[in-house]
């Protein structure tokens, strides 16, 4: 279907969209427009046309993003690398300014993480600035403790 | 309008529109079963330089008194009043009896000075003897009127002098000086003592007022901190990272913090340099950057404080 999301924001993604694929080598890259482009990853069933807040990146990172239990377990271990999970990504441009309103909106589309009750939502915000540079920031939706501590 | 306030509430003390604790036990009841740690800024009257280790008294930051406040812990006090209302309840002999009992702290302490520097004053006369340096009475006086032939000076040199008369002779040295000391009271008195403000013997400088005063901090800061209080968090004011809270999972002298914390309203813009900058920060101090605010009632998941915690990505 036809995304009818403005014009500069779905600039703005494919800018991100290469630099994820060609700076960062992200793989199974695909485009989010509408809630039945993220629910149809699920199950498909509950399609709709809505649009999402924003329009959206979904890949997978070369390495897995954010697992501190992972990173425990390497230390010690020398189990094989799983496979790293497909991540949300939120392009904005560094001159924008959302309001806690629109992250929550951002959030709610999202379908839940249900591997286990704890996990929270999780998206990659792709900071776009001026001269093309991105810089990526990972956002929880919710309490969730800094990786290094 | 005699204290209402019960034996078990906290006194806070609004001075100036800081809230001020000044009661140790309150401190030590503040952060126990309330982690609240507050930032004490209290410096000694006599190093005032000494800045590491401040005590007495304690600030909290508004959201602490608020939130102490609305559980019934704590009553605010209105400081200007209390020091009014209690210097006019204050008798003549209030006065004096407070007055005497500075003099004699006073007292205590210049004698233990004097004792101090006596007993410092003979160590070194035993150095001196131990090291062959010690002057005979003949060879000194040589020496003096080589340099200078000073009556004052020889007078007063003249009391601890021969060896053995220094025991007996500086004894009563002391004795003269303090004579002199006691006769010259500017002089002997010149020692601060420090006064609790609280009550001075049997005298209480203080006659309690509860203040209408309610602490009000700006709505979205109080209900952030509100929230991450209720889950156990301890929080520190940010100046240091540039944010509004530091929240520590336990107590700051067990953990490190985890969050930068930065509220806004439901509908405040924030620029996205903000995250940048704050996500940067936290991640380079292994803290995570965290935002947070409550949506108006009604909408948003009943008014529930939402926040979101965000770290730099690891790569671009």
């Amino acid at each position: 279907m036809a995304p009818d999301h403005e014009p500069h924001l779905l600039n703005l993604r494919s800018v991100v969209r290469s630099n994820l694929q060609y700076q960062h080598y992200w793989t199974d890259l695909t485009l989010l427009d509408t809630l039945a482009d993220i629910h149809s990853n699920d199950d498909g069933d509950n399609a709709q046309l809505e649009n999402l807040p924003w329009p959206m990146i979904y890949g997978r990172p070369p390495d897995q993003l954010y697992d501190p239990e992972h990173a425990a377990s390497n230390a010690s271990g020398t189990n094989p690398k799983p496979t790293p999970e497909l991540e949300y990504v939120l392009p904005v441009h560094l001159d924008e300014k959302f309001t806690l309103r629109k992250w929550a909106a951002v959030f709610d589309a999202l379908p839940k993480p249900c591997e286990d009750a704890d996990s929270k939502k999780r998206i990659v915000v792709a900071v776009v600035s001026g001269d093309s540079t991105v810089v990526y920031y990972i956002m929880h939706d919710g309490i969730v403790k800094p990786r290094q501590n | 309008m005699a204290a209402s306030t019960s034996e078990s509430q906290l006194c806070i003390s609004h001075v100036a529109g800081r809230y001020l604790i000044f009661d140790v036990n309150a401190v030590a009841k503040l952060r126990s079963p309330w982690h609240m740690c507050g930032t004490l800024f209290g410096t000694l009257p006599q190093a005032q330089q000494q800045n590491v280790f401040h005590g007495l008294p304690m600030e909290l930051m508004p959201e602490e008194a608020a939130l102490l406040v609305e559980n019934g812990v704590a009553v605010i006090e209105d400081d200007t009043r209390a020091h009014a209302d209690a210097v006019q309840a204050l008798s003549e002999a209030d006065k004096a009896a407070i007055l005497a009992a500075r003099t004699q702290e006073q007292d205590k302490l210049a004698q233990a000075n004097l004792e101090e520097s006596k007993k410092r004053k003979q160590i070194a006369i035993e150095n001196a003897k131990a090291s062959g340096k010690w002057k005979t009475r003949a060879a000194r006086q040589a020496s003096a009127e080589a340099s200078k032939p000073d009556a004052e000076a020889e007078s007063l040199f003249a009391a601890a002098d021969d060896d053995n008369a220094g025991e007996s002779a500086g004894g009563d040295g002391a004795t003269s000086s303090t004579n002199n000391a006691v006769s010259d009271d500017s002089a002997h008195r010149q020692y601060i003592v420090p006064l609790a403000t609280a009550s001075i013997g049997a005298c209480s400088l203080r006659v309690p007022q509860v203040s209408s005063h309610v602490p009000d901090p700006p709505a979205s800061r109080y209900s952030v901190y509100k929230h991450l209080h209720s889950l156990g968090y301890y929080m520190s004011p940010g100046l240091r990272f540039g944010c509004e809270f530091v929240a520590y999972p336990g107590d700051p002298l067990r953990f490190h913090s985890h969050f930068l914390v930065k509220t806004a309203e439901w509908d405040e813009e924030v620029g996205i340099m903000d995250l940048v900058g704050g996500g940067r920060l936290g991640t380079g101090v292994k803290k995570a950057w965290m935002m947070g605010g409550r949506p108006d009632e009604g909408e948003d998941g009943n008014g529930d404080v939402r926040v979101f915690s965000v770290e730099w990505g690891g790569f671009g």
